[in-house]
């Protein structure tokens, strides 16, 4: 559904998307993850056409992009960062105007209205204008005005981010009824959870480059220890001095926290008995682990 | 730089960018267009009708008719640029609905033509309107002619949308469109007004002042006038208040041949008396 090959983007000196290679298959869930400035964004306006990329090709639904983008958009639904509705018309108008500029006639968008309110739980609101709705019927609002044109594709960027957990369980639930649908998704997102939770397959970018790819509990088992224990409280400087090394596979100190990465759990917790003072957390790794791992935990703003 | 010198992508595709601004209008339709009627209305009456009435001609035709034509230029100017800086950066900048467009395939090109097109609509609509107050009180000397100045109306929406475009955004200089439209309109104004039907020395005079007995607002108003300059010229009412010490042309207008403006034997800017040239006049 998704090719994409050895993809560039340079603005100034700064490469900002370097060589990225991408298949995504039709019917299936892809995530892009990657810290603040990783290049998610700038790909996928990339893949929209919306962009010229310096070197690399794109084909979308089998279309070729940026040279004809017009065509390959009329088959993706897009569900932009911030959203973008139009605040001169109501929720039912947003949907109407929208379809017109897919070339739908007047009554093929009308008709497809109902069951798009229906889908974004909107029915009531249909004439409510979109100052008076809250941030997750924005958002679902503006995910059913993507799919205005039944697209085969969709291109969510983080369509979660603001959101309460109730809103962000009724978007969740919406995306899994478009992959039950045959629906093919590309979506990208800071929530690791929502990626585990939504995705068949993710890639984590890093400075405009893959740094990994694969299914989310195959990249926990392949990159990473299977537990975790989050261990902080007095005395840890000591409790790592004596006890750590052995136990701990890999250990990492943040701020107050430590996270010992480890096989055996067991053994961890036992060491753990000779400082009563120190609290722990003992979890199984995931996803977040990995995405720390590989991309390290310094702030990128 | 020459990278982005590239023909515009065009298609037909702009309507629905041209729509949508409709659809928002019409929500509000009927209290812009009293808007735009009562704006020249209050011109007119206030400046044309009682400033005008104290002031002596201006290059040789009533203040009034050198204001109706000042006021079509400047509203049609107005409404292009105001749509552009103001309603088309809010959508740009502010609401982001361009970047929504261009989601659907819509390309840059076809958002601005259809910003540009509705630019051109707004200045259409305020001209017609203020030509509509021109026509309701009389203040032509030729209908037919008038009606000269609506495809001037329309470049000047052309011109001034594309001028406001790339002030609106200054990336937007790169774009071939707005610069060839603002260009393009702009020496089309210039040729339209050059190629209108000009001043005719030996047709019969007195058309206006036909015209004017049958306008009751027009007549009143030049009688008012006629009383004041009497008054304040404290004199003979046959030899008003004269600026150039010659004879006031006021009732002598040779020719019915003339839109807004006509008749004016001292306005020598492209060619001799035309609406066009006038209105082009007041821009350049």
């Amino acid at each position: 559904m998704l090719k994409v090959r050895g993809l560039t983007k340079k603005y100034g000196d700064t490469e900002v998307v370097r060589g990225l290679d991408l298949h995504v298959r039709r019917g299936e869930c892809f995530g892009l993850l990657g810290p603040n400035g990783a290049g998610k964004t700038t790909t996928l306006r990339l893949l929209l056409g919306l962009i010229e990329p310096d070197a690399g090709s794109i084909e979308l639904a089998g279309i070729a992009v940026p040279q004809h983008a017009r065509e390959a958009r009329m088959k993706v639904g897009v569900v932009p960062q911030m959203d973008n509705l139009d605040p001169d018309f109501s929720v039912r108008e947003n949907l109407l105007a929208y379809g017109r500029y897919f070339g739908m006639s007047k009554a093929a968008v009308a008709a497809r209205v109902p069951e798009l309110l229906e889908f974004a739980g909107l029915a009531s609101k249909a004439d409510a204008q979109i100052a008076q709705l809250s941030g997750g019927m924005k958002r679902r609002l503006t995910l059913a005005r993507a799919l205005v044109h039944d697209p085969d594709i969709l291109f969510l960027d983080e369509p979660t981010t603001g959101l309460d957990p109730q809103a962000r369980h009724l978007i969740w639930q919406g995306l899994r009824r478009l992959i039950a649908d045959g629906k093919t998704i590309v979506l990208t997102t800071h929530f690791m959870e929502e990626a585990e939770r939504l995705t068949d397959r993710l890639a984590i970018l890093d400075h405009g480059r893959l740094v990994t790819e694969g299914a989310p509990h195959a990249l926990i088992a392949s990159h990473i220890e299977p537990a975790v224990v989050e261990v902080y409280g007095e005395g840890l400087d000591a409790w790592i001095r004596d006890y750590a090394s052995p136990v701990c596979q890999r250990a990492e100190t943040v701020g107050e926290t430590l996270f010992c990465y480890t096989d055996n759990a067991e053994r961890v917790i036992d060491a753990l008995k000779q400082a009563p003072a120190l609290r722990y957390l003992h979890r199984p790794s995931n996803l977040e682990d990995v995405f720390l791992k590989l991309t390290g935990r310094d702030l990128r703003d | 730089m020459i990278k982005h010198l590239r023909l515009p992508h065009l298609s037909w595709r702009f309507i629905p960018v041209w729509q949508r601004n409709y659809l928002v209008w019409k929500k509000l339709a009927i209290p812009s267009i009293l808007g735009n009627l009562a704006d020249p209305m209050l011109y007119m009456l206030g400046l044309g009708y009682g400033l005008g009435s104290l002031l002596p001609d201006v290059a040789g035709m009533p203040y009034l008719t050198f204001l109706a034509a000042g006021t079509v230029a400047y509203s049609t100017m107005n409404a292009a640029t105001f749509e552009v800086l103001y309603s088309s950066f809010s959508r740009m900048h502010v609401q982001r609905t361009w970047d929504a467009i261009m989601n659907a395939p819509l390309t840059l090109d076809d958002v601005m033509l259809g910003e540009l097109t509705w630019a051109v609509a707004k200045s259409l609509l305020s001209g017609v309107a203020i030509l509509a107050v021109i026509w309701g009180l009389g203040l032509y000397g030729n209908f037919w002619m008038t009606l000269w100045i609506i495809p001037v109306v329309a470049l000047v929406g052309f011109c001034f949308g594309g001028l406001g475009l790339v002030m609106a955004d200054g990336a937007l200089v790169r774009r071939v469109l707005p610069c060839v439209a603002a260009a393009a309109a702009g020496a089309g104004c210039v040729g339209l007004a050059a190629a209108h039907p000009r001043h005719r020395p030996g047709a019969p005079a007195g058309g206006r002042q036909r015209a004017r007995r049958h306008r009751p607002a027009c007549r009143r108003a030049a009688d008012l006038r006629q009383h004041r300059l009497h008054h304040r010229a404290g004199a003979d009412p046959a030899a008003p208040f004269n600026v150039g010490g010659a004879p006031s042309p006021r009732f002598s207008y040779p020719s019915k041949h003339h839109g807004i403006g006509a008749g004016r034997p001292s306005y020598k800017w492209c060619g001799e008396s035309d609406p066009g040239g006038l209105l082009v006049g007041v821009i350049a």
